[in-house]
This record gives C-alpha cells, sequence and structure tokens, in this order.
C-alpha cells in the first residue's frame, strides 16, 4: 500500500465515503433480476419448456444412435449355390451375425457343414470327414416334420435320378453321380433324425436354404420340375444384393451465423418524430451473430423437418455528443531555474462525447420445415419456417421522451418477448465424411412485430440477414 | 438484523433484506463506482451490475472474511469489467510525469470528497484505474498487473502520472480557491 502522504490522504477521505444514492436504482436492480429469472431460474412454464427441449434432443440422439448400431445395409438372401465355394464360408458368417431373423443353432450348423461339403467333393464311397462332421451336426439337431417328409421324398427318388444321370456321360454329370451317392449316404442319416419342438417360419426358411446347399448345382438340371421346391426354384434365380438408404435420417447440427440486423425505427404519432430521428442519429447498427444447435430429420423423399436452439445477438453502438462545458486548464510557469513565478489560467469549453454499446439478445425455438436435394458429395436444402422467442433481453441506453440518455431498463420501452419470427434459408451441405458435412446457409428472418411496447412512441422493428456456416453430423 | 440474518434474507430474496442491505452499503459501493467511472451516469449504471451481482452470488459467501470487503471487490470487479484495456497503454497526456510537487495535505482537505471524487473522474482511463487500485484499493503494483493483464512497470508509471496529475489540479484548485475567496 502506498505510503505517500499526499496518497494516504485521499485514501482516508474517499475509502468509506458515501455518495448520496438515487432512490429508483434499487428498483431497477430488482426489475433486472426478475427480467432475467424466467429463463434461468424462474417461471415454472419457462422449466417446463426448458425441460421439454432437452427431452426433444435426448430422444432425437437416442433414437439416432440407436439406428446407427443396426446394420444399414440390407440385403436379400443369396442362394449359396450362387456363391463361389470359397465365399460360401462367409456368406454363412454373415447369415449368423444377421441380427433381425434369429437363426436356430441347427440351421447354423448344417449351414456350416452345407459349405464345408461344396468347398471338398465328397467321394461316392468313403464321405469325408466334413459330411461325417454335418451329418453328425445335423444328427444332434433337430429336423421339422415338413422339411424331414421332403427329405424323404428325395430319398425316395433318388433311385430313379442314378439312370437319369447314367445316361449322359458328360463330365457335370460325373460330377453329379458322386454327388449323388454322396446325397444317398446322407438321406439314411437324414432320415434318421426326428422331430422335436415346435418350429417357427424363419427356422423352416433356415432349415430349407441350408438344405439346399446339399445340393450342387450341377444336378439341378437333371431333377424333374416336380420335385424342386418352390423355395428352391427361386433361389435358382440369381439375385443380387441390394443397397438400400431410403429410411428416415436424422442430423445433428452446429452452427454460427455472422448476422446483419437492418432495423426500423418508426413514429406512433407526429411528436414522436424528433424522439424517433433522435435514436436513429445516436444509435448505429454493428454486427450481429446467431448461435444454434439443432435436430434434422429427413424424410426418404428429401422433405425435412429441423428444430433446435438459438441465441441471437444484435449489438449496436449508442454514441452522443453531451452539452458544451467549460473546463479550466492551469498552467504552471517555471524560470529558468524551475522556480515557480506563475500560473496561466485558460478557460477551455469542449463538447464530451459519450459512447457505449446496446445489446439485445434473444433465445429462440425454430421450428423449420423444407426440402433437400441429395447429390453426391453436395446437398441443396430449402427450408422456411417460424421462430418462437423465449425471451427478449435489451441492455443499453437510449434517449428518453424526455431526450435524455437513460438506461433501457428505466422506461417499459421494451417487451420480455419478441414476436414470432417468418425465416427462411437455402443452404449447401458438402459431405466432408459418410456422417460429417458442412454447412453453407444464407438465410434471413423477419420479425413480425416491434421489440417496443404498445404504450412506447416508437416501433423498433427488425430484419436479420445472415449466413449459418456450420456442421452437420448424421446420427 | 444481524449481518447473517441480512444475507440469508436476500438469498431468499426477501424484498425488505435486500432494501436493507441496500441501505447499509449502496451508497459507499457508489463511490466505488463513481471513481471507477467516466461521469455519474456510468457510475449509477456499474452500481446496478453490481448490485445484480452480488444478489446473485450472495449465495456463495462463506463467512470467512469482511462482507464488506467482499461487497468492495465485487464492485470493483464489476467496475474494471467495464474499463477499456488499451487504455492503460495507449492514454498519454501532455503533462510532464517527471513533475513531482509536494502537496500539503491541508490542500487536500480543503477539498470536499466530492470534488475529490470528481478530480478522480478526470483523470484519463488508464491512470483513474491504476489509481484507484493501488492508492484507495490498496493493491501492490503485481496484483493490478495480474488483474489488469499489462506489466508492472507499466502499472507504476502510470501511477506516478496520475498522482502528478491530481496533485496539479489540487494545487490549482486551491490557488483558485484562495485568488477568489472573498476577502
Amino acid at each position: 500500500m502506498s505510503t505517500d502522504p499526499f496518497d494516504r490522504e485521499i485514501r482516508r477521505r474517499l475509502k468509506d465515503y458515501k455518495s448520496p444514492v438515487p432512490e429508483h436504482l434499487l428498483d431497477n436492480v430488482l426489475k433486472r433480476r426478475k427480467r432475467r429469472a424466467p429463463f434461468f431460474g424462474g417461471g415454472l412454464a419457462s422449466r417446463a419448456m426448458l425441460a421439454a427441449i432437452a427431452l426433444l434432443l435426448a430422444f432425437g440422439l437416442w433414437y439416432g444412435l440407436n439406428r446407427s448400431e443396426k446394420q444399414e445395409i440390407h440385403t436379400k438372401d443369396v442362394p449359396k449355390e450362387v456363391i463361389p465355394a470359397g465365399k460360401q464360408q462367409k456368406h454363412a458368417q454373415a447369415n449368423l451375425s444377421e441380427p433381425t431373423i434369429p437363426t436356430p443353432p441347427a440351421a447354423t450348423n448344417e449351414t456350416k457343414s452345407a459349405s464345408a461339403e461344396n468347398q471338398k467333393t465328397p467321394s461316392p464311397s468313403k464321405p469325408d470327414k466334413a459330411s461325417q462332421a454335418a451329418n453328425a451336426a445335423r444328427s444332434k439337431s433337430s429336423t421339422p416334420a415338413p422339411l424331414k417328409a421332403d427329405r424323404q421324398k428325395n430319398k425316395t427318388t433318388s433311385p430313379s435320378l442314378a439312370p437319369a444321370t447314367a445316361q449322359t456321360e458328360t463330365p457335370i454329370n460325373k460330377d453329379a453321380a458322386s454327388t449323388q451317392s454322396a446325397m444317398q449316404t446322407e438321406v439314411p442319416s437324414l432320415s434318421s433324425q426326428t422331430s422335436e419342438g415346435p418350429f417357427t417360419e424363419d427356422q423352416k426358411l433356415r432349415e430349407s436354404q441350408a438344405d439346399i446347399a446339399f445340393v450342387p448345382t450341377a444336378l439341378l438340371p437333371a431333377l424333374p420340375e416336380s420335385h424342386l421346391r418352390s423355395d428352391l426354384q427361386f433361389h435358382l434365380k440369381p439375385e443380387c444384393a441390394k443397397f438400400q438408404n431410403k429410411e428416415r435420417r436424422f442430423y445433428f447440427d452446429l452452427l454460427a451465423s455472422p448476422d446483419i440486423a437492418l432495423r426500423s425505427i418508426r413514429p406512433k404519432e407526429e411528436q414522436s418524430v424528433p424522439l424517433a430521428l433522435k435514436r436513429l442519429e445516436t444509435e448505429t447498427i454493428k454486427q450481429s451473430y446467431t448461435l444454434g444447435a439443432r435436430l434434422t430429420t429427413v424424410s426418404p423423399h428429401g422433405w425435412s423437418l429441423r428444430s433446435g436452439f438459438q441465441y441471437t445477438q444484435i449489438n449496436e453502438r449508442f454514441a452522443y455528443e453531451g452539452e458544451t462545458e467549460e473546463r479550466i486548464i492551469i498552467k504552471i510557469i517555471y524560470d529558468d531555474q524551475g522556480q515557480i513565478i506563475g500560473t496561466d489560467t485558460v478557460y477551455e469549453s469542449y463538447t464530451p462525447y459519450y459512447a457505449s454499446n446496446n445489446v439485445y439478445r434473444l433465445f429462440d425455438i425454430p421450428l423449420m420445415a423444407g426440402y433437400q436435394i441429395d447429390m453426391k458429395r453436395f446437398a441443396l436444402i430449402f427450408h422456411g419456417g417460424l421462430h418462437f422467442n423465449l425471451f427478449l433481453s435489451p441492455e443499453g441506453t437510449f434517449f428518453s421522451p424526455e431526450m435524455q440518455p437513460v438506461a433501457f431498463s428505466e422506461i417499459p420501452a421494451f417487451r420480455k418477448r419478441a414476436s414470432l419470427s417468418l425465416a427462411a434459408a437455402f443452404g449447401i451441405n458438402y459431405r466432408l465424411t459418410p456422417r460429417l458435412e458442412l454447412l453453407f446457409e444464407p438465410r434471413f428472418r423477419y420479425f413480425l412485430s416491434p421489440f417496443t411496447t404498445k404504450d412506447y412512441l416508437l416501433e423498433q422493428q427488425y430484419m436479420l440477414i445472415g449466413l449459418n456456416l456450420g456442421a452437420r453430423v448424421q446420427l | 438484523m444481524t449481518e447473517r440474518e441480512l444475507i440469508e434474507g436476500c438469498i431468499r430474496e426477501d424484498r425488505s433484506c435486500q432494501e436493507e442491505l441496500w441501505r447499509r452499503h449502496a451508497g459507499r459501493l457508489l463511490s466505488i463506482c463513481r471513481r471507477y467511472a467516466r461521469h455519474d451516469m456510468e457510475a449509477e449504471d456499474l452500481l446496478q451490475d453490481t448490485f445484480i451481482r452480488i444478489f446473485d452470488k450472495l449465495k456463495d459467501f462463506e463467512h470467512k472474511g469482511s462482507f464488506e470487503g467482499w461487497l468492495n471487490k465485487v464492485a470493483v470487479r464489476t467496475s474494471l469489467k467495464n474499463c477499456n484495456k488499451s487504455s492503460f497503454q495507449k492514454e498519454k497526456i501532455g503533462i510532464d510525469p517527471g513533475y513531482d510537487q509536494a502537496v500539503e495535505p491541508e490542500a487536500i482537505s480543503a477539498l470536499s470528497e466530492e470534488e475529490l471524487i470528481r478530480l478522480i473522474q478526470d483523470l484519463p482511463e488508464g491512470y483513474r484505474v491504476i489509481f484507484n487500485l493501488a492508492v484507495i484499493e490498496g493493491y501492490s503494483h503485481r496484483e493490478i498487473a495480474e488483474q489488469l493483464g499489462i506489466k508492472e512497470s507499466t502499472s507504476r508509471s502510470q501511477l506516478v502520472k496520475a498522482r502528478n496529475i491530481l496533485k496539479k489540479k489540487v494545487l490549482a484548485l486551491k490557488k483558485d480557491y484562495y485568488e477568489h475567496r472573498p476577502l
């Protein structure tokens, strides 16, 4: 702490000095606190609204994340006989891991053994280890009754197959003959299986698909049409896997936007014209901005809906010149030795200049609908809708009707909530990764009513033009 | 009403307690704000901000130190937020900083508190803030430098300049007073 006598004396005089306080200031303080309360800690309605927003966001996130865990490429099952032998193992594993249709253990074993059999051509006399393992697996697993009957039919038809295949001497038929005998060795073991317990349609389908794998492709043309099962006929026509992305998509967007606020101040009566002119003269527009987070959902046809939370800050500068004042400047005159020989007193008139910043803070919930056109890496988006204002918080100074600079809080000029506003945007998205996109979105927003109250002498209304820049993540 | 009761009442948002707190401390806090502000209107804004902050943060007061000291600190911090940082570096006025003339305490005693506050308000912003922090609040130059994000040497030199300006103004006022006093 300074020990200079001059400092000590000033400190002594001013340390506990109490200035006279204008009475209305406490009311202003309490009003300002109350005005902030509804959003941050106050009213039940505001809390409920906050909770609803939080729930909406949480649900969106949960739904999006849940969806992303599911398989996104939808395929139709491809018959195993059209898949090259080397790839059948993989196909069987893919069937195992498919989450939508639960695979019973019987089908699993059969599918595995089937692929093993296809990799090694079975010899008619000596069934190899793979087919033995398959038989063992089948004997352990349960077989549906209809399927059992089917297999029995195969068994009964197999004697007639032998002469049919013997008539031709092509290498294919040689292979078919060998396979046929493998079937014959297999069939008794199949027939020995017993059906235990109920079976669902899915399980039947699995069983039948696994069973097809046992029938070599080369043998099929030799079979009479009546011996082919309907599902077998269906699978004979190979069908490529289809990739689908035609489901509702969810996105989470984070945005920041530099804005230009276009303001109009209109007098309600002729007497208010000087006040309007004074305010237009003393308040100038500065750079404003908007920050936001929102959830967007896009339908398979491109229609989209978005909502979220948005903070907008409109900045203005309030500056004015005060009345001309006079000040006394005393110049001390020294001689050559540095001794004071006199003083010059100068009376100088000057105009004080005061400046401060005015800020209008808006918290909104946007609700917008639109259309999205997806291209390769780009997407074009058109959106329009409404912004619901949660609250408006103006802070700053302006000229009162008495032409005195006063704080906003001293005159009830502004509404607690801004009106509905119309908004529209045209956006271009650029996809960086399959799930991450960059947003460029020129937009405008027009407030349907003024920020000012009905009783205030002027109407102060805004329109915002901005450019949303941000990132979008697919959920 | 004890201080603790007053604080607890304010935390409960009891209007009478808030009025009592205002009645006890607003005058002193307004003096602080006036010393940091350029004019009284700005000081009143600062006082409002200070009390909003006080009412918001009262629940954090731990009753360990002096309550008055805590209130003063809130007022000083709120006032400092209003200052333009660049003013500590840029402001220069054409008075020889090397000149240091002794001013007798009587010269200050002759001035009222209001006059002293006006003299301080007339200082350039950077000088005004550093003079207040160093001389009246009693912060060291290191603490000032940390708070304002400036060098210690800047704080020292600006304090010397501020003091010299004030001394000259006090002397001038004294001289003016003696010249114009009724005989």
